[in-house]
């Protein structure tokens, strides 16, 4: 089950936002992407029950890309998801002061399909654009709907920009009759409201720079019905404050330094800072372009206020011991390749994701958090330009 | 909603103030495929769903899609 799956859509509704000042795409475009994700298994000295392998996920994207008449855009995605493995469902303080994992002990067997559906008109002095995105699962219902727009001032040096959505999910566990909180969560709703506000400014000829302040507001069944001793308040106010820059560097066939920072903030006691960098370096070979782009990524964040190892906290207690509630840090290095040819691209992506309690850099505890999780994708994809 | 948009055009103001005039037919290097392609809308709305569903706070137009389930 996924908790956030339209939220993500709004998220991407903000990021279909110009770099600078732009023109209606002219390219019809199918794409296919294969990914295979896999966890490492959690910590065997640290997990009670057997089982220890984590998750394993296949994912299948189709794209689809295409002007419609001189002034539209239409960008689609179908995205299928076949995942199976176990999950942490809590993690406690033992009598040593150890922490210990309990994980679900059948493997979980689900699939997921998504799609996105995104206009866009474009006219002189900018866009406006729409989103609609659906996800199905066995367990959950999500439905998303955006709205962005953009507008270029200043002879086009400049770019405001805006966006905003909405989200209505619906939770339906499976076997709800085994534990209270399924049956409680059953029919469940979980909705959002987002909104983003950002600039995007030329520099020179050779870089931009993009800053933007985001709300979300939360309301609705924000626990976890798949955990033990799982209660989070039932509204979650977010804010993040970003910065995008992309310098264009002269080196071998060209170039591009690609940086970002984001904090964020909300009021279940959270914050997190979020760093970026990718290195996109051009190689020319006659009719052929090799991009490699290397990246980087640091994240870290504190813990959430209610976030506790007690093995039997208080019923009416706000409580949680899963681990994206926990302080922690984590790294993730990577290589990006795209290989173009005349009218088909190809890809090749891998990263590795690794993250500790140790690696947090504020409010770091002493306390294990031994579910965190580590993970690895490869990417294989194309592109056909019609 | 006014007063955002009236302080966003006041920051833009001052942000390119401090910034070089540059034509239309400059822009060549902006446009470069290594200034945009590293932005694979495909590959970063897997990734940004990736961390929306593995880490503890999300948003900020750092993109999202796809998929891995929060178990």
């Amino acid at each position: 089950m996924k908790k956030v799956t339209a939220l993500s859509a709004l998220s991407a509704a903000a990021m279909a936002i110009p770099t600078q000042a732009e023109v209606a795409p002219t390219d019809e475009t199918f794409s296919y992407r294969y990914t295979s994700y896999q966890e490492a298994d959690s910590p065997r000295e640290r997990t009670f029950t057997a089982e220890t392998g984590r998750y394993q996920i296949d994912v299948q994207q189709f794209g689809y890309r295409t002007p419609i008449g001189e002034s539209w855009y239409l960008a689609s995605e179908l995205q299928y998801e076949t995942m199976s493995g176990a999950s942490p469902t809590q993690t406690y303080k033992n009598d040593e002061g150890q922490s210990t994992l309990l994980m679900s002990g059948a493997s979980i067997e689900e699939q997921r399909v998504d799609i996105k559906v995104a206009p866009k008109k474009y006219f002189d002095h900018g866009t406006a654009g729409g989103l609609l995105a659906a996800s199905i699962e066995n367990d959950y219902q999500s439905l998303a709907l955006g709205l962005d727009g953009t507008l270029d001032i200043f002879n086009k040096h400049t770019t405001l920009i805006g966006s905003l959505s909405v989200s209505n999910d619906e939770l339906s566990p499976t076997d709800p009759e085994l534990s209270t909180a399924r049956t409680e969560a059953d029919g469940r709703k979980k909705r959002s409201f987002s909104v983003y506000q950002g600039i995007n400014q030329v520099i020179d000829k050779f870089s931009t720079v993009q800053m933007g302040v985001g709300y979300t507001q939360l309301t609705g069944y924000l626990s976890d019905p798949y955990k033990f001793k799982d209660n989070r308040p039932e509204a979650r106010d977010q804010i993040t404050f970003s910065a995008q820059h992309k310098q264009f560097a002269n080196v071998l066939d060209g170039a591009a330094l690609h940086s970002s920072y984001r904090y964020y903030y909300d009021d279940w006691g959270i914050s997190s800072h979020t760093l970026d960098l990718k290195w996109a370096q051009q190689f020319n070979f006659g009719k052929m372009r090799l991009i490699a782009t290397p990246l980087v990524r640091y994240y870290t964040q504190t813990e959430a206020d209610f976030y506790s190892l007690q093995e039997n906290p208080q019923a009416e207690d706000f409580n949680s011991s899963d681990y994206r509630l926990s302080a922690y840090g984590a790294f993730t290095v990577g290589f990006n390749s795209e290989l173009k040819l005349d009218k088909v691209s190809f890809h090749f992506d891998w990263q590795q994701y690794i993250s500790r309690e140790s690696l947090a850099l504020f409010g770091a505890s002493d306390d294990e958090a031994p579910a965190l999780v580590n993970f690895s994708t490869f990417t294989a994809g194309v592109d056909y330009k019609f | 909603m006014k007063k955002t948009l009236l302080l966003s055009m006041i920051v833009s103001c001052i942000i390119a103030s401090g910034c070089t005039t540059v034509k239309p037919w400059q822009r060549g290097y902006l446009s470069k495929d290594v200034m945009t392609s590293a932005t694979d809308p495909l590959g970063s709305s897997l990734d940004n769903h990736i961390y929306f569903s593995k880490e503890g706070s999300s948003g900020g137009g750092q993109a999202a899609g796809g998929g891995c389930g929060c178990n």
